[in-house]
């Protein structure tokens, strides 16, 4: 369950960042139109949700949401780096 | 509300004004509620910024504490059965001290080095009246899992969680006053932050790499944006754990003196009279597993009251690792015959509350995985302080009028960041080395190894003093990992048992101490190489560049 609360959490900061113009237009080539944006962030929130029940059903409702916070700044952080590191890289070759 | 929040900003302002620091008063009037936030923030963060790097890189490594007592004792055997651990110390105790009045005995844990035990002596009837105590030395020890006690002397990972509030070489009272004025100043500073960057939210997954001032802010704005409920969290419940300190008033007015106060936190089932009667204690083990359903939890902490006699009592507290409130239940024994005699009422709201609060602050409670995330956030935190430190100079340098010779504020800022931000690593270095090298026999050697620290700290203020800035932060940070890299080597070709040995015992805790330090010392490296490589960007004539400063930054994002 914690595993699986990780990887949502991780994949709700991936969706996150993939929706944003900066991210979205050169890895898939096109700008994402604004209703789609909007349906991938729904998607990301339920992602949450999802990992915050996984979280509370690994450790109870006492450390499952303390659980559940540091697997978000763990996920933003990881996505945050993966998607920066690997841009800029295909930035300079551009 | 905009002209209610315009009146709380200039109140707030007034304050920094009467400091006669840099403020134009009239201009941040004019400036609106924003940019005097984001003057708030410039200043609140780097007063007290050298302060809180120290605290949060201590902070950082105290989340390792016990891992860290046993890596810094590497002889001491690993305990395996906790329960075995703590009948060989209470066998030292009857040894040591068997007419002694109290035992105090830390239930053993697998993650640490042994048993912290202390006693309190026979009140001597001669002694002369005051408070004449012996050194703190003489009456505890650290009982290994055999039941000797630890012969490397050292404050190991303790040294850290103290040095967090209590610093050092100073009086305890005025450090921690200092650490609360800091922890609040950071609170201001988190909170100005999220007022002043207002596009972190927006720019959550902006890092624009190579861009000199730019690169410096979408940096900070990360370690800071992507940890802040962690920041928030650690900085709020910080000052709570000094809020006692901070805000006597609550305390003044309901407890009448301050034995009461700690009654409430640590109740306890009265004083033990001793009858001089010589009787056999319980047998500790079995009290422990009977405590632990009592109090549906492991115990952390025995106190044997009158040891030996037939009055004897023994009173556990429920580990503060138990539960999110780090104020345990307890039960109370009688010490012969093993009865049940007591247990503590249910701590009320304020006391849970309270308890909860530095429980998530410490995060004892954290299994391996916790652990890790707070310790990660740690370094987060350390990384947004060291950042925006350097960004303070980073952005007076780009306005500089004659960069060859900047004014003397920007230097004294530009070389304590040296001094704290590449010189405190490099001391903590050298206490590790200390910790390793210095023969087991020194005397007093466990502060022989802070004093080490301290020393390395002072050369490397002195060195960021003397060298260029440039060279400064190479030579500093160069030196850390060259001295994280020593100990690791010592670790392995010099200690035995070392990391040799650890790894064919799969002893994972105490390998990944060193793995993190190698982790560290590279990413050192790595950061003296960037600065020694960094070449500064030719800058266009000042004038020019404020016209078209504005104009710039939407350039920038295009060209990406």
């Amino acid at each position: 369950m914690t595993v699986l609360a990780t990887l949502l959490a991780l994949a709700a900061f991936m969706v996150f960042g993939l929706a944003s113009d900066r991210h979205h237009e050169p890895r898939f080539g096109k700008r994402l139109p604004a209703p789609h944006t909007r349906r991938w962030r729904l998607a990301a929130w339920a992602l949450l949700a999802t990992a915050l029940v996984c979280a509370t059903a690994a450790r109870g409702w006492v450390f499952g949401p303390v659980l559940w916070t540091g697997l978000l700044m763990a996920g933003a952080a990881t996505s945050f780096l993966w998607l920066n590191l690997t841009t800029a890289r295909r930035g300079m070759q551009r | 509300m905009a002209r209610r929040l315009d009146a709380f900003a200039r109140w707030l302002h007034r304050g920094w004004h009467y400091l006669d620091i840099d403020l134009k008063w009239g201009s941040i009037v004019k400036r609106g509620f924003r940019q005097s936030q984001s003057t708030l923030h410039t200043w609140s963060g780097l007063l007290l910024g050298w302060v809180l790097f120290i605290i949060f890189v201590a902070g950082t490594a105290a989340y390792w504490r016990e891992p860290l007592n046993r890596w810094m004792r590497p002889e001491a055997p690993r305990v395996e059965r906790p329960v075995l651990a703590m009948k060989a110390a209470q066998r030292f105790l009857a040894r040591k001290a068997p007419d002694a009045k109290t035992w105090f005995i830390t239930v053993p844990t697998v993650e640490g080095p042994g048993t912290y035990v202390f006693w309190v002596p026979q009140p001597d009837p001669d002694a002369p009246k005051g408070r004449r105590r012996g050194r703190r030395r003489d009456t505890s020890a650290l009982i290994d899992a055999t039941g000797a006690p630890v012969a490397r002397e050292t404050r190991g990972g303790d040294f850290f969680y103290r040095f967090h509030f209590d610093l050092h070489y100073m009086p305890v009272i005025w450090a921690r006053w200092l650490v609360g004025v800091a922890a609040m100043m950071m609170l201001v500073a988190i909170l100005t932050g999220i007022v002043t960057h207002k596009k972190i939210f927006k720019d959550f997954f902006t890092l624009r790499r190579d861009k000199g001032q730019r690169s410096w802010l979408d940096g900070h704005n990360a370690s800071a944006v992507l940890g802040l409920p962690f920041h928030l969290m650690i900085t709020y419940t910080g000052l709570v754990t000094l809020a006692t300190m901070l805000m006597p008033w609550a305390t003044v007015a309901n407890y009448a003196d301050s034995t009461k106060l700690f009654t409430a936190l640590f109740p306890t089932a009265g004083e033990v009279v001793r009858v001089g009667r010589p009787a056999p204690l319980a047998d500790l083990e079995a009290l422990v597993r009977n405590g632990q359903q009592q109090l549906g939890g492991p115990i952390g902490f025995i106190e044997v009251a009158e040891p030996g006699d037939a009055a004897a009592r023994i009173t556990m507290t429920r580990a503060s690792r138990a539960n999110l409130s780090t104020y345990g239940t307890r039960v109370a024994y009688d010490g012969v015959t093993g009865r049940l005699l007591w247990r503590s009422a249910p701590p009320n709201g304020a006391v849970t509350t309270y308890g909860a609060m530095i429980g998530l602050h410490a995060g004892r409670f954290g299994d391996l995985t916790l652990r890790w995330l707070y310790f990660l956030c740690g370094l987060g935190g350390t990384v947004m302080v060291a950042s925006g430190l350097v960004l303070w100079t980073v952005k007076r340098r780009e306005k500089l009028s004659d960069p060859l010779h900047p004014p003397l504020g920007f230097r004294i800022v530009e070389r304590l960041n040296i001094a704290v931000v590449a010189g405190f690593p490099f001391g903590c270095a050298a206490f590790f080395l200390a910790n390793r090298l210095l023969p087991l026999a020194t005397p007093d050697r466990a502060e022989r190894e802070i004093t080490m620290l301290f020393v390395a700290w002072g050369v490397a203020a002195l060195a960021a003093l003397v060298l260029q800035p440039r060279q400064g932060w190479v030579a500093l940070l160069g030196a850390t990992s060259i001295g994280l890299i020593t100990v690791i080597t010592c670790d392995l070709l010099i200690l035995r048992p070392g990391l040799g040995q650890w790894i064919a015992a799969a002893d994972w805790p105490m390998v990944t101490v060193d793995a993190v330090l190698l982790v560290l010392a590279t990413g050192f490296a790595w950061t003296a190489r960037r600065v020694a490589r960094h070449t500064p960007r030719v800058r266009k004539p000042r004038a020019i560049r404020t016209a078209t400063h504005n104009a710039l930054l939407p350039e920038t994002v295009a060209a990406e």
